[in-house]
Formats: structure tokens, sequence, C-alpha cells
């Protein structure tokens, strides 16, 4: 069941309204199988892969939990780490891992056929299967008790608002809130539902009127010039922030509905000066997993200069391979690797730089200039992810200045851009509403927040401010059937 | 008491959204749920199938499906229908709109299919759609709403449209003018040169397209429909643009693919003493009503005078001259 279709639409009142109806004791129950019912509307038999998994996760941890020896505890968390990365590894790896098996003994002339499984990739897979593991490791190390009851832990498994693309809860977090008792509060309940038609806005009416271009451009780059290769680029930069974040407000206001808080996805990532900023402010579950579980446990920064420049690159370049089972997705992972070195490599030399406008009022300027250099970065590093392969990532790559001596006749520019199925009204809408998502961030990040001063504000505005979102989502949603969110593949 | 306050406050919200429901389901203005009659018919055609032909015509064979339809974008339009019905004693159903592509015709041919299985499906098509820039999707989402009155009730030029429907029964105005801003001779420039560069300024073959025409036809076959294309002519001024444009090979290309699609297809659209004449036109694009009869019955009762059949001899004929 996706975010953004009817379904959901009467699905979560269905769920808010019998939750809080529901005695507390038996509320565990009541979104256990609200989150089967939403997983398995998907495709009903991977519900048992999600189940199996749990049992898994579960069984290491109580395994965990019981003994004192640590070879036991150790063979119980091997186990489980073996197991869940198994089931990842055979239903979102393995194909790639052969064909790229194939593909190198082709070219030492090698003959090779082992056949390729037709099997579909369970959608959230890769992001209940981390947050298990995330559990799993903590009862290890002590930082948590294990789960005894079951129910609880499957619904924390599972919890629908979170269960396909995250945010990558840790237990610590997450458990304890199911034996809370929510009672139904008017503010968090219109706070949630605000969260959620912002992130309807940026889905419905940012992401997917933006998606067209990209989705044209990024499907036969050889058919365009250089503009429309920005152009598209851009776009597709502001349309997964738009998209991911969209998914992830919905998300977070669903659970809010239910009283339950999720965590911080997004701190504007965008207005990052440097590109570890920006990981600190993007996608924040899935890097603080990477750091907490990959990272640190490399050794981190508390090793040799060229071993810490390692330990940075093999984490960004799993995290690559984390996102799809393609090489262009390590490629992503790896330029972000690279990124990440250099700025390591480089920072003494920014901040030096930094400390001699400090207090000037070129500070401003070169704090924008390192934003906009971080944003063309990111955004370069996106050609790999979204391209599919590396023949069409190399040509957008090697023709992004392509024709810009044309940049200036309108009509050739214009004709450039023929055959997207594009409407120049939706195209302008998407760029507006792509700037009010930015002033929205900049507003965000400099202050107590849109939302929480929109709140001391007369209830007419407050209300003309929600009708226009609420009639922006309703209007545009008309022409996005229920399309995915991006990170569903993941 | 603070899921009371919450319903409470969520219903009074909810309350201009549900009025709006209400006064689309009054006005009506594409007669989708086809039962409010507060405005009249003629104020509807008026104005909301000039604003949007695609949604009125596919609304309107969903409510009532033929078994014939005449399919194609604004040119199809031109073809006087009643005249057609009259002459072929069927009763077709236009199923044009402005501006629509020819993936987008083909969708249509199956959409319309899909309510009532087609016996007679007449195509027009000419040179300038056939191409892989000319592209547009707007039938899945018109298709969407025909089975979803929410998509309906918030769509743009369903709003748009029940605007112009009120305004004009109230000012008894036709509000909508189809008449160009300019005087007739710089609008014909206007679609020569730039309307031109717009078609042929960025062409590539349509290897898609003419596969899924070819689909189409073998669809079609099996269950007995009988499908015609009519190549639509274009004045000779803006027939030069294909010259000009350096497409003559990839034009005969497209009358050879015409010719071997095995079908029956009626080109008019060569130098001949009509397409020449500016007199038979509206602008270089669009035929008048006369040439349109002319057209109709040329195609639709025979024999052909200015039409010609693309058959086998033609595909070899214009192989010749490509390769």
């Amino acid at each position: 069941m996706l975010f953004n279709s009817i379904h959901y639409l009467f699905f979560l009142p269905l769920v808010v309204g019998l939750y809080y109806l529901c005695p507390h004791k038996w509320r565990w129950l009541l979104l256990l199988l609200a989150s089967y019912y939403f997983y398995m509307c998907w495709k009903a038999v991977y519900a048992v892969l999600l189940l199996i998994s749990t049992g898994i996760a579960y069984g290491a941890a109580i395994g965990i939990s019981r003994t004192e020896d640590p070879r036991v505890k150790k063979a119980y968390l091997w186990s489980a780490l073996v197991a869940l990365l198994g089931i990842l590894f055979s239903f979102k790896y393995l194909n790639f891992a052969t064909a790229s098996l194939h593909d190198l003994c082709a070219a030492f002339s090698i003959p090779i056929n082992i056949p390729f499984l037709d099997l579909l990739l369970p959608i959230g897979i890769s992001f209940y299967t981390f947050q298990k593991i995330s559990y799993v490791v903590d009862v290890y190390h002590g930082k948590l008790e294990a789960e005894k009851h079951f129910g609880i832990f499957a619904v924390y498994s599972c919890f629908f608002p979170q269960l396909v693309a995250g945010p990558i809860e840790r237990a610590q977090h997450l458990l304890p809130q199911f034996y809370t008792k929510h009672e139904f509060s008017y503010d968090l309940a219109v706070s949630g539902l605000r969260l959620i038609f912002w992130g309807l806005f940026k889905k419905i009416v940012v992401a997917d009127r933006l998606a067209i271009l990209v989705k044209a451009v990024y499907a036969d780059p050889r058919s365009y010039p250089g503009l429309p290769l920005v152009i598209a680029t851009i776009f597709f930069g502001i349309q997964i922030y738009c998209d991911f974040s969209g998914y992830t407000d919905i998300a977070i206001g669903s659970a809010r509905l239910l009283g339950f808080d999720l965590m911080k996805n997004f701190r504007q990532p965008y207005f990052s000066s440097s590109i570890p900023e920006f990981w600190r402010r993007w996608h924040i579950s899935l890097s603080s997993w990477f750091r907490d579980y990959v990272y640190i446990p490399l050794g981190g920064n508390r090793v040799t200069k060229w071993r810490w420049y390692y330990n940075l690159f093999i984490t960004f370049f799993i995290s690559g391979l984390w996102h799809g089972a393609s090489w262009t997705f390590a490629a992503w992972g790896a330029l972000h690797g690279c990124f990440m070195v250099l700025d390591s490599a480089f920072a003494p030399a920014r901040e030096w730089l930094r400390s001699r406008f400090k207090g000037l009022v070129l500070q401003t300027g070169f704090e924008w200039v390192n934003i906009a250099l971080t944003f063309s970065l990111v955004t370069i590093a996106w050609i790999p992810f979204r391209s599919g392969n590396f023949a069409n990532a190399w040509y957008i790559f090697t023709h992004l200045f392509s024709g810009a001596g044309h940049l200036l006749n309108f009509e050739a520019t214009s004709i450039q851009f023929r055959g997207m199925g594009l409407r120049l009204p939706y195209l302008i809408y998407a760029a507006v509403f792509s700037g009010m998502v930015f002033l929205y961030d900049l507003i965000d990040s400099r202050g107590e927040g849109v939302w929480e001063s929109l709140k001391l504000q007369p209830v007419t505005l407050r209300w003309a401010v929600y009708y226009v979102m609420v009639i922006a989502v309703l209007f545009f949603g008309h022409d996005n059937q229920a399309q995915n969110f991006i990170y569903f593949q993941f | 008491m603070e899921f009371r306050r919450f319903i409470k406050a969520g219903a009074l919200f909810a309350l201009p959204l549900v009025a709006w429901m209400l006064l689309v389901v009054l006005v009506d203005p594409f007669d989708y749920f086809n039962f409010s009659h507060l405005f009249s018919e003629q104020a509807k055609k008026e104005n909301a199938a000039s604003l949007n032909t695609l949604v009125f015509n596919m609304l309107k064979e969903k409510h009532n499906p033929s078994e014939d339809v005449i399919i194609g974008d604004s040119r199809a339009e031109n073809l006087p229908l009643q005249y057609i019905d009259k002459i072929t004693g069927r009763d077709y159903l236009m199923l044009g709109a402005n501006a629509l592509k020819l993936n987008e015709s083909i969708e249509l041919f199956y959409y319309a299919n899909k309510i009532k299985p087609i016996k007679r499906a007449v195509f027009t098509i000419n040179f300038n759609e056939f191409n892989e820039y000319a592209y547009a999707d707007r039938v899945t989402s018109v298709e969407a709403m025909a089975g979803n009155p929410l998509l309906y009730m918030f769509d743009g030029n369903i709003a748009q449209a029940a605007f112009y429907v009120v305004k004009s029964s109230v000012t008894k105005q036709n509000s909508i003018s189809s008449v160009p801003p300019m005087s007739q001779d710089a609008f014909w420039n206007y679609i020569v040169t730039v309307r031109g560069k717009e078609h042929y300024g960025r062409y590539s073959y349509p290897y898609d397209l003419y596969q899924q025409m070819q689909e189409l036809v073998a669809a079609a076959k099996p269950q007995g429909t009988e499908i015609t294309f009519i190549v639509v002519p274009n004045e000779s001024d803006f027939q030069s643009q294909v010259r000009e444009f350096g497409l003559t090979d990839d034009y005969l290309r497209f009358k050879r693919d015409m010719s071997n699609l095995g079908v029956r297809v009626i080109d008019f659209d060569y130098l001949n003493a009509m397409t020449t004449n500016r007199a038979n036109f509206l602008d270089p694009l669009h035929y008048n009503h006369a040439y349109g009869m002319m057209i109709a019955k040329e195609v639709f009762q025979g024999p052909l005078v200015n039409g010609r059949l693309l058959d086998q001899s033609w595909a070899a004929a214009c192989s010749k001259f490509l390769f």
C-alpha cells in the first residue's frame, strides 16, 4: 500500500480510530495486524519473509540475553547476522552477484553458466533487515535488554509507518513506545496531519512533477544535449529529496497520529556546507546506522590517516550497494566516499579560510559558496545513481555542457525539450513549489521551524496555508496515479 | 473531549471541500455523472469541449460507446461527422482531441475497444506526428479519471470548465474564444515557421511508435476490426517544411512504412491542386469544412480522386528512392 494512494486515505483513519478505541493491552495486536495487512497489500507471500526475519532477530536476542558465555553470545550474534544478511543477499544481491560473475568470466573468456533466479525484491527488505541487525547488535553489546514479548517485538519490526522506507528506528527509541499508553492529543494529531500533507505536497506536487522531465531525459539521455541533461540532473536531486523526505514526513506524521515519535530523517540537507555535513542531514537514520555498525567497528577515525580514509571510503561504498544491486549505486557510494576522503584531507585548509573570513561580510558569501559547491558535488553524484548503466552515466557526465552556445536562442533551446510529455504550466508549478520547499528548509534551518511559527499566526492564515497545501495535493494528485516512492526499490 | 474537538475541526475544515465537490457534481461540465441538468448541454459543449476535447470525447465514449470510431488530432475533428454518418449509415464516434499525439491515438483505440469492441476505426495521421519526440501522455490520466469520481472533482481542467460553464450561463456569452490574437497572414506564417520548427526541428524515427501501430493492427485482426489510416493533408507551405528541415527521406520512409502496415491507408498529404490552394485551409495544418467533406466522401464512399491508396506497390516505389 502506498502512502499516496486512496487506499491509505481510508486505511490510516480507520487504524487511528480503532487504535484509540482499543484497550491499551490489545493495541500492539491491532498495530501488528494493521502493519501486516499494510505489507501484504503489496505481495502477501513476502510477509512470511518478514515474519522469519523477525523470528531470527527475536530468537537471537533472547539467546544472547540468556547466556553469560561470550562465545555463545557471539555465536548467536553471528548466526543472526548471517541469516539476516543471507536473506537480504539472496533476494537483493544474488542475481547481481551472478551477473557480475558472468561479466567477469566473459572478460577472461571463461565459460560459466549459473542460472538467474526469478525473484521479486521484497519491498522494504533493506530497511527492516538493518533495523533488526541494529537490534541484535545492540543487545549483544548490552546497550539494550532483549524484548521478551514476541508480539511487541514483531510490531516494532513491522510498524507500518516506517516499515518499507524507514526511518530505520533504533529499538531503544521505538520499542518502549509500544508500552506507553497513548492518549489522543489534539495538538499531536494536528501536527501529524500537517506533516502528512506537507509530505504529500512534496511527493505529489513537487517530486512527481519533476519526475516527468527526469524520466524522459534519463530514459534516453543520448537524445538530449547539455541543457536538458543539466536540468534533469538538478531536478532529480530535488525530486529524490522531495520524494524521500516527503515519504518520511508522511511516516512521521502517521506515527504521530497514533502517538508515536519517529526520528527525524532529514535536516535541510541541501543547505549543507560540506559533504560530511550533508551526510549528517541526509537520510540520518541510515547514515547514523552505517556510522555505528560499519564505520566505528572498522576503527572510525581512531586509526592511521590512510586507514581512516579507507574506512570512510569503504563505508560509503557499502552504503551505495545498500541502495541497490547495481554497480552504478556502488559508483555513487564510491563517489561520496571519495568526496569524504577529499573533504577530510582538505578540511584544515577550509577551516583556515573560514577563520580568515570570520567576522567579515564575506563570511556569509563564503558559506554560500560552500553550500553551492556541496550541492553541485551531490548533484553530480546523482548521475550514476539515476542512470541505470555506466554508458548513460558517462554520456551525461561528458555532455553536460554540450550545446551551451545556443543557450540564448530561446526557440532552439525550447525545442531541445521536445518529446518529454511536458506540460509547461506544471513544470513552472514544480519549479515554484521546489522554491517553496527550499524556502521552507531555509526558514526551518534558521529558526524554530515553519510550523511552530505558523502556530502563532491567526487561525485564518493558518487555515489558508493548509488549504493551499491540501488543494495542491488534491489537484496535482490527479496526474499522479499513486507513483511509487523512489526509496521503495531499496 | 480532545477527539471530539479534532473531529469538529476536521469537519469544519472539510466543509469547503465538500461544497466544492457538490458544486462540481451540480455543474458537471463534462457530463461525468450525467444526471444534473442545471446547466445546458450547449453551454457544456461550447465551453468544456473546447477547453479539453480529450476529456469530453473520452467521457462521451464511456457513456455512449460506439463500435465505429474516428481517432486523431484536431484534423480528425475537422471531418464532418454527421455527413459521414449519413453516407455510411453508421454512428461514428469522434475520439479526436487537440494536439493528440500518435501514441495517444493508439491508447485511445485500446480504451474504446475495452468499453465496446470496435468494428471500424479510422485514424488520422500525418508525418508531423510520426516522430519519436511527438509524445504526450494524457490518455492514461483521463482514463483513471473516468473510473474515479474523486479525480474528476479535483482536476484543474474540470474546475476551469465548470467556471466557464457557469460564467457563460450567467452572461449568456461563450467564454472561450478560438480566434488567434493576430491577423490571418501573421497566423499563417506563425504556423509555418514556429510550428514547423516545433514539429520538424527535432526529429528521430519513431521505432517504438511504429511497432505499436503494427501491434494495434495485429490486435485488431482477430476481432475483425477494420482499420483505416487517413494521412491528412497539410497545406503546401507546411509540406515544404519537411524539405527545409532535411527530412525528405524520413517523410518517404513514413509513407513506405504506412504502406507496409497491411491496412487501408489513404494519403492526401502530397502536392496536388487541393493542397497548393490556400483557400482550402483554415491554416497551414487544418483543412476547411469543404475539403473535409471531400476527404470524407472519398474515404467513406469513394472513389478516390485526390486521395491515393498507399499499398505494397507504393512501398516498393518509396524504397527505390530511399535506398
